[in-house]
């Protein structure tokens, strides 16, 4: 049952991948390109992409927890929602905007403009960026008008998930710096399941998804 | 790639640093877990006899053990907030810092790819980085001893208020901070480790090497290592939770109206039962993750010792999904008394004893696979053997505690210390040591002492069984857990003085494992050279030299054929086929 699953073939036959190997840049771990050159078994879902959504199941998974903490804790009698700083809805623009830029980036490499993709890229970076600073911008604001860390119970909360959900976008701004810094650019070799820019796009695209989320839960659903 | 060799391909650290420090070898980084684990177990067993040297003479003055711990006693006689700390230690020490190195990181590390036929991980710099965090996460767990106040002292489940806040007893203080510390740096590396083995087993498997043809130790490492990945990270919220009500004033879980002393504390609107609620949400499958390797480690060491196919391959499998799914919904269970509603109560009962089911497969699985047999009564198959017995009994306590209505009594008494004891304790540290003697010639190129390994097994076995047995009628005695002495309770009057026998038949537990120390180092020096397939066992790993190089093949990695089990066939002079023999037919 679990063969078809993964998509393997019949197991005597000389079989070559059903995806496209990975041209590895120079240097990598040897042991790994042996391993990937090694076996043979066809299987649906390259490392790469294997590895991304093990780690998106456990981030969804931290952020179930604290909105489980969230529901239980707003369903107390002395809950108080606090206003919402303006200044979020111009991060949220931010971020979505910044995800918009990687999908052109990726776009403008399909099509072989390699500036556009460095370009459009390095925009999507740069905003990425930008939230953060608005998000302090939002913290900071808070604190002006007297709304500290533990002040109120929503505020508690926002500042708690505004913070965990910051330092995934700055694990995310790393692996696009390490993208944009190891010039993967030539998209044309590599299979989408399994490029390094296709891959950080999507962690990226989650952490945007995360946000809008968390902003609905904070402050539309209240 | 067909006639590359080895060499070509694989570049291998010349350096020792490089080669035994901060080695990316999935061996290197299993063993270096292992040793961990093992020094740990040393701190943690120390720990189990402290507290059974407390239950046994809650009287008695120590003015030896004064020296060592001045804060821990006074007057020559143990502190009861020294006592919790002992406790909570011993028990967050063993969960995570023996059972799961030792099990995932040590059997999950080098086992892996050597039973899948692959070279290494997936990805054998975050391996390495895994242990290094993980070494990390031990150190601060330790070094929580040495603070003001001393090591966290609220239980290895760390229930606030207790644990939220830092005046309550001294181990509240930095050794709690410390603690979640620690915790955090173990669920980094878990999830590290995690991400590892999920995509090394998905897709680094040697040509032929189908789903189900995979030894039980893969499938249950694999499930035990999803459960984890999903499990882990409400803890990780829960955690920071807990470390802003402590350190940032917020009230996630401390309610209005609590008072130090005379004082009052400031915070409002929290709740307890929300830390309840995510910790065991980890809780319970953590159980899982722990049990599972060792199920799965001890189908593969009987079925080399009984010569025969392990009974119903197929169904162990379906059961260790059921059981990975079903242990995600049953968190409750450790909660009927907290106050909730008898109808969400009943609804995790219904899981809770739903589990029985797949956990009955396979417990009949691991029983019908001896029916009819060639037993060869080797040490690890007499630890396999130990595990059944553990499993089978210690599985039924969890029949009452996973029912409401008997739960209402035995919880927060010594019927869950038994119980969980069995299952985590005895369970999964028969399950290691099964597989620590059945791989020992692997890891090392040696034999260890057989006569010797007996003694443990029969040392350990004997007197497990009757401390943690016993523990199950002083449970339902009533004497409850966590007290540090029971001299003074007159409903306790007849059980207390039980006590005495059960911790000396715990010294002799702990005693005797210093006879495997023993042996295990004698072995690697002064023990019998091993073949490639001393048990003459069918997975991939025994057709690897033993130890296996780095690389784990110096030709080309196997293409396999058939499972895991090809025992019982006439094949020539043999009576099995490894899985990377050729050929459709039984016969060679």
């Amino acid at each position: 049952m679990l063969d078809t699953l993964v998509g393997e073939r019949k197991l005597d036959d000389v079989q070559s991948p059903s995806w496209t190997p990975v041209e590895l840049p120079a240097g990598q771990n040897d042991l790994l390109a042996a391993q990937q050159l090694d076996r043979a078994s066809s299987v649906a879902v390259p490392p790469a992409m294997a590895a991304l959504w093990a780690v998106l199941a456990t981030v969804l998974m931290l952020f179930a927890g604290f909105s489980s903490a969230y529901l239980v804790r707003r369903a107390g009698p002395d809950w108080l929602p606090i206003y919402a700083p303006p200044i979020l809805w111009i991060n949220t623009a931010l971020l979505l905007l910044s995800s918009l830029a990687l999908e052109i980036a990726k776009t403008s490499r399909k099509f072989g403009k390699q500036a556009g993709f460095r370009g459009w890229f390095l925009a999507g970076l740069g905003l990425g960026v930008a939230f953060l600073a608005g998000q302090w911008a939002a913290w900071r604001e808070l604190a002006a008008v007297g709304i500290f860390l533990p002040t109120s119970p929503h505020g508690s909360f926002f500042y708690m998930l505004s913070g965990v959900h910051a330092v995934h976008v700055i694990g995310g701004i790393l692996a696009l710096a390490f993208v944009l810094l190891r010039r993967w650019n030539s998209a044309s070799k590599l299979n989408a399941a399994a490029d390094p820019v296709n891959l950080c796009a999507i962690y990226w695209h989650f952490v945007t998804g995360i946000w809008v989320y968390l902003y609905w839960l904070l402050f539309v659903w209240r | 790639m067909s006639d590359a060799h080895l060499s070509e391909v694989v570049h291998e650290p010349q350096s020792f640093i490089r080669r035994y420090i901060f080695s990316q070898d999935h061996k290197v980084i299993g063993l270096q877990y292992f040793l961990t684990a093992v020094f740990v177990s040393l701190v943690a067993g120390g720990l189990a006899m402290l507290i059974r040297m407390q239950l046994a003479w809650p009287t008695a003055t120590w003015p030896l053990l004064q020296k060592v711990f001045p804060d821990g006693f006074s007057g020559g006689i143990m502190k009861p907030e020294f006592y919790l700390s002992i406790v909570t230690m011993h028990g967050t020490l063993m969960v995570f810092f023996v059972i799961s190195y030792a099990l995932l990181g040590g059997f999950g590390n080098y086992l892996i790819p050597l039973q899948i036929g692959a070279r290494d991980m997936a990805y054998p710099f975050l391996n390495m980085l895994s242990y290094w965090v993980a070494l990390l996460a031990t150190v601060v767990m330790l070094g929580s001893f040495y603070v003001e106040g001393g090591a966290a002292a609220a239980g290895w489940t760390s229930y606030p208020p207790l644990s939220a806040v830092p005046e309550a007893v001294p181990g509240s203080a930095m050794g709690q901070t410390l603690w979640l510390l620690g915790m955090a740096l173990f669920i980094v590396s878990f999830t590290m480790g995690g991400l590892n083995y999920f995509v090394t087993i998905l897709n680094l498997r040697a040509r032929g090497m189908s789903w189900m043809r995979l030894p039980l130790t893969i499938w249950s490492l694999f499930l035990a290592t999803v459960i984890g990945l999903l499990a882990f990270p409400p803890l990780t919220a829960a955690a920071i939770m807990l470390l802003m009500d402590r350190h940032g004033g917020t009230s996630f879980y401390l309610p209005a109206g609590l008072f130090f002393g005379k004082k009052l504390l400031a915070h409002q609107g929290g709740t307890p039962l929300l830390w309840q609620h995510l910790f065991w949400f980890l809780g319970h499958p953590e159980v899982y993750v722990l049990i599972l390797p060792p199920l799965g480690m001890t189908f593969d060491v009987l079925a080399a010792f009984t010569r025969k196919p392990v009974f119903g391959y197929r169904m162990t499998v379906y059961s260790f999904w059921t059981i990975g799914a079903l242990s995600m919904i049953v968190w409750g269970h450790h909660m009927y008394v907290s106050g909730m509603s008898p109808y969400i109560g009943e609804f995790f009962s219904v899981g809770t004893l739903l589990i029985t089911i797949p956990s009955a497969i396979i417990g009949f699985n691991l029983l019908a696979s001896l029916w009819g047999g060639s037993l060869r009564f080797t040490t690890p198959m007499l630890f396999a053997l130990g595990v059944l017995a553990l499993f089978g009994l210690g599985g039924f306590g969890g029949l009452f505690l996973g029912t409401p209505t008997s739960d209402i009594f035995l919880h927060d008494t010594y019927f869950v210390v038994g119980h969980f004891h069995y299952m985590i304790g005895g369970v999964t540290l028969f399950g290691m040591f099964a597989g620590l003697y059945f791989w020992y010639p692997k890891f090392f190129g040696r034999m260890m002492n057989e006569t010797l390994g007996k003694i443990h097994f029969w040392l350990t076995f004997v007197p497990f069984y009757f401390v943690f047995l016993w523990m199950h009628f002083l449970g339902l005695g009533g004497m409850p857990r966590r007290y540090y002495a029971f001299n003074e309770y007159q409903f306790l009057s007849a059980l207390a003085g039980q006590n005495l026998y059960i911790s000396i038949a715990a010294f002799i537990l702990g005693a005797a494992q210093l006879l495997f120390l023993f042996n295990f180092l004698w072995g690697i020096w002064k023990g019998r050279k091993a073949s490639e397939n001393p048990w003459e066992a069918t997975s991939l790993e025994w057709t690897a030299p033993s130890p296996p190089p780095h690389g784990n093949w110096p030709g080309r990695t196997p293409t396999v054929h058939r499972w895991a089990y090809e025992y019982g066939v006439e094949a020539g002079d043999r009576d099995y086929l490894p899985q990377s023999a050729a050929g459709r037919s039984a016969s060679a």
